[in-house]
C-alpha cells in the first residue's frame, strides 16, 4: 500500500465518472493553491463545512444507544461563511467537510488533523479511516482538549487527506450500502435496538440489563 | 427584537436581518413615541379623543405587523432552502431594474405560497413610522411565504421565484403591463361610452383582468429565471389538491376572483418555454408533467368563468382580451430577462453527465465532461435535478444496496437525498464563482 501523489490525485480527479479510477473532491476552492508547485505532495487540504451537530444534554444522564438517540443527542446549527463558531474547552462537536468526496474502489484514505490546528489541541478526527468507494462529506467529530474556547471559522482549511493505493485489490465496484450514504452534512449516529442487536449474537432478552434497572430484580421477574 | 433574532444563533439570511432591524429600531422609536405622551389626560375632549383613536391605530398596526414576525423569525436559515434562495437572489439581481432587491422568507401554516403585498407589510410598518416619527420600510424588500412543511426542502420551492416576481410586478414593471391592458380592454370594451353602471362593469373586468395577467407575468418570469423546474413543481402542487380536492377538476378549467384558470396558466408555460427555446429539449420526456403541459395545449380552450364573479361582468366580458394581453406579455418577458439560451444549450451538454453523478450519489458540483472540468450553472443544476427526480430516479435505487424501485419508501428516501445533494452542489457552485471572481 503507498501514499498517493498529488500528480496521481490531480489525474484521477480529470477522469470521467464512468472510469473506474475517479476520484472526487469538490469543491475544490483555491484550486491552483492546493495543486501549486510546492504544496504538499502527498495530501489534500479538507475545509470545515458549515453545518454542525452539538451534543445535546440527554434526557437521561446517559447517552443511550437506542434509534431513538439520533433525534434526541444532537442539536443542528448552521454557521454561515465568515461567521464562527465557538467550541468551548473540553466540549465536542460534529461538523464536515466542505469538500465531497468520492473514492474509487482501489483507493483508501485518511483524515489527519491540520498540524497547525493541532496545535491549539483541536483533534478532528477519533475515525479516520476513509474505506474505499466511500462517498459523503466527512463527518468530523472535533474535540476541544485545550483548556480554553476555540473559535472554528467554516470555510477554513482543518484536516488533511491522506490517500493510499490498494496495490494489486481488484476488487468489483458492488452497490452502494451502509447506513449514511452520501451525507453532505454531519449526520447523528443510528443505532439499532441493543436488546436486538445482542439477541443475534445469543444474548437472552432476560439478561439484557437496562441502565437504572436493578439487575437482580430484573432476573427474578423474568424468571416469574 | 434584537434579543430573539440572535446573531450567533440561529443564523438568517442578510436580508432577514435588515427586516429585524428595521423592526427593531421602530420598536425603539414606538416606546420613544409612547413614553413621551402627556402624563395626564387632556382637558380637551376633542384632543383626548385623536390620542385614544392614535394609540388604537398603533396598537392595531403592530397587531397587524406581528403577524409576520413569528413566522420570519422561523425562517431561519436551517429552515429555508438557503442555496437555492441565494442561487434565485443571484438571477433576481440580473434582471434590469431588479438589481438592489431582497426577499426575506418567513413560513406559512397553509400548504401554500405567498408574497405579501405591499398593504400587509410596507404600508403597515410606514404608517407606524409616520406616527412615531421612525425611517420608511426598507424599498427594496419582499417577503415571500413558504409552507412550513417545506421548510429546507428542493423541489417543491422551486415555486418561489413566481412569489418573487409579484415584488418585480409591483415595484418594477406593474404599470407598464397595467397600462397595456387597459389599451387592449379599450379596443374590446371602449371606456368612454356606456352609462355609469357599465363603467363600473368595466373596472370590475379591468379589476380582474389585471389580477390574471399578474399571475401569468409571475408564471412567466419564474419561468425565465428557473427554466421548467418552476412548471413541474407548479404541476406537482396543481395535481397535490387535484388529488385532496374533489372541486379541483372544475376548477382547473375555471377563471377565478384570484386566479386566472390552471389550464390556461400551463398552455401558457408550454408557449414560453417554446418561445424560451427549453421546450425542443424537453418536449420528449415522459414525465406526467410534462404530459400535462401537452394536454394543456390542446385542452385550453374549454375554460369559463367562476360563478363567483359578478354575472353581468360575466356576460360581458370577452375572455380573447385576455389571451391578447397574453400574446403581448409573452414577447415582454421574453425581452425584460435575461436570455436562457446559454442554460439550454450548457443543460443538454452536461445533463447526461450530471445524471450519471446522481445515480452514483454523488455531488454534481464538479463535473468532468469532454471540455474538461465544470461547473454546473443553478438554472442547469435544478433542472437536472428535476429531471433526474422525475425520469431516471430508478437508475440511483438501482446502485444501492436494498432499495426497491417499487417503493414508496424508498423513491420518498431517494428523493430527500437528492435535495440535499443538489442544495449542497447550489452552495458549491455559488462559493467556487465567488473565490473565482475574488481572486
Amino acid at each position: 500500500m503507498g501514499v498517493v501523489c498529488k500528480k496521481e490525485i490531480l489525474r484521477r480527479l480529470a477522469a470521467r465518472v464512468d472510469d473506474r479510477k475517479q476520484l472526487v473532491v469538490t469543491p475544490l476552492l483555491n484550486r491552483d493553491e492546493v495543486f501549486k508547485v510546492g504544496s504538499d505532495v502527498d495530501s489534500i487540504d479538507l475545509r470545515l463545512g458549515n453545518s454542525f451537530l452539538l451534543p445535546r444534554v440527554p434526557p437521561l444522564p446517559y447517552t443511550f444507544p437506542s434509534p431513538e438517540a439520533a433525534s434526541q443527542s444532537h442539536m443542528r446549527v448552521l454557521v454561515p461563511y465568515g461567521k464562527y463558531l465557538v467550541l468551548p474547552a473540553h466540549q465536542t462537536v460534529l461538523g464536515a467537510t466542505l469538500e465531497f468526496i468520492k473514492l474509487p474502489m482501489d483507493l483508501c484514505g485518511e483524515v489527519l488533523t491540520k498540524s497547525s490546528v493541532a496545535r491549539t489541541f483541536i483533534v478532528v478526527e477519533t475515525a479516520p479511516w476513509i474505506h474505499p468507494h466511500y462517498r459523503g462529506c466527512l463527518t468530523l467529530e472535533i474535540a476541544n482538549v485545550s483548556n480554553t474556547p476555540v473559535i472554528l471559522y467554516p470555510g477554513r482549511s482543518i484536516c488533511q487527506l491522506v490517500l493510499m493505493d490498494l496495490n494489486k485489490q481488484r476488487s468489483r465496484q458492488g452497490k452502494l450500502s451502509g447506513t449514511y450514504i452520501a451525507p453532505v452534512y454531519p449526520e447523528a449516529p443510528e443505532f439499532s435496538d441493543p436488546q436486538k442487536e445482542l439477541k443475534k449474537i445469543g444474548v437472552p432478552e432476560a439478561d439484557f440489563l437496562l441502565p437504572g434497572h436493578n439487575h437482580q430484580r430484573n432476573a427474578r421477574a423474568n424468571k416469574n | 427584537m434584537s434579543s430573539v433574532a440572535r446573531t450567533d444563533h440561529p443564523y438568517y439570511r442578510d436580508s432577514s436581518y435588515q427586516l429585524f432591524n428595521h423592526l427593531d429600531s421602530l420598536i425603539g422609536k414606538t416606546l420613544s413615541y409612547l413614553e413621551d405622551l402627556p402624563r395626564h389626560p387632556s382637558k380637551f375632549p376633542v384632543v383626548q379623543r385623536s390620542l385614544r383613536q392614535k394609540l388604537k391605530l398603533l396598537r392595531d398596526s403592530w397587531g397587524l405587523l406581528h403577524r409576520y414576525i413569528k413566522p420570519s423569525l422561523d425562517a431561519d436559515a436551517l429552515h429555508v432552502p438557503l442555496p437555492l434562495l441565494d442561487a434565485l437572489d443571484d438571477k433576481l439581481k440580473q434582471v434590469p431594474g431588479c438589481g438592489s432587491f431582497d426577499c426575506v422568507v418567513f413560513q406559512l401554516t397553509a400548504v401554500n405560497y405567498a408574497m405579501l403585498t405591499y398593504n400587509e407589510v410596507n404600508s403597515v410598518a410606514n404608517r407606524i413610522a409616520r406616527m412615531v416619527k421612525g425611517d420608511d420600510f426598507p424599498k427594496s424588500l419582499s417577503l415571500v411565504g413558504i409552507p412550513y412543511s417545506q421548510s429546507s426542502s428542493f423541489f417543491l420551492n422551486c415555486l418561489i421565484p413566481h412569489e418573487m416576481a409579484h415584488f418585480v410586478y409591483q415595484e418594477v414593471v406593474g404599470s407598464e403591463i397595467k397600462s397595456k391592458v387597459d389599451d387592449i380592454l379599450n379596443a374590446y370594451h371602449p371606456a368612454t361610452k356606456g352609462t355609469p353602471e357599465e363603467k363600473l362593469l368595466l373596472s370590475q373586468i379591468r379589476g380582474l383582468l389585471n389580477i390574471w395577467v399578474e399571475e401569468i407575468f409571475c408564471d412567466l418570469f419564474a419561468i425565465s429565471l428557473v427554466g421548467p423546474a418552476f412548471s413541474f413543481a407548479f404541476a406537482e402542487m396543481t395535481s397535490a389538491s387535484l388529488i385532496t380536492e374533489e372541486s379541483a377538476i372544475g376548477k382547473f378549467f375555471e377563471f377565478g376572483r384570484s386566479h386566472p384558470a390552471d389550464v390556461a396558466r400551463f398552455y401558457l408555460h408550454l408557449r414560453h418555454l417554446k418561445a424560451l427555446g427549453w421546450w425542443r429539449t424537453i418536449e420528449r420526456w415522459s414525465c406526467s408533467p410534462l404530459q400535462l403541459l401537452k394536454h394543456c395545449g390542446k385542452v385550453f380552450g374549454q375554460t369559463f368563468l367562476s360563478g363567483e364573479i359578478n354575472s353581468d361582468a360575466r356576460s360581458v366580458f370577452n375572455i380573447q382580451c385576455f389571451w391578447d394581453v397574453c400574446d403581448w406579455l409573452l414577447e415582454f418577458v421574453k425581452n425584460r430577462v435575461p436570455s436562457s439560451k446559454k442554460d439550454i444549450e450548457c443543460f443538454v451538454d452536461q445533463y447526461p453527465v450530471i445524471s450519471s453523478y446522481l445515480a452514483r450519489a454523488i455531488v454534481p458540483s464538479t463535473i468532468v465532461t469532454d471540455s474538461g472540468m465544470i461547473h454546473p450553472s443553478p438554472a442547469v443544476l435544478i433542472n437536472a435535478a428535476y429531471r433526474f427526480v422525475l425520469e431516471d430516479v430508478q437508475e440511483l435505487l438501482r446502485n444501492i444496496e436494498g432499495r426497491s424501485e417499487s417503493s414508496v419508501a424508498d423513491r420518498s428516501w431517494c428523493t430527500e437525498r437528492l435535495e440535499l445533494w443538489v442544495l449542497k452542489a447550489l452552495e458549491d457552485c455559488r462559493l467556487l464563482r465567488i473565490s473565482r471572481e475574488t481572486r
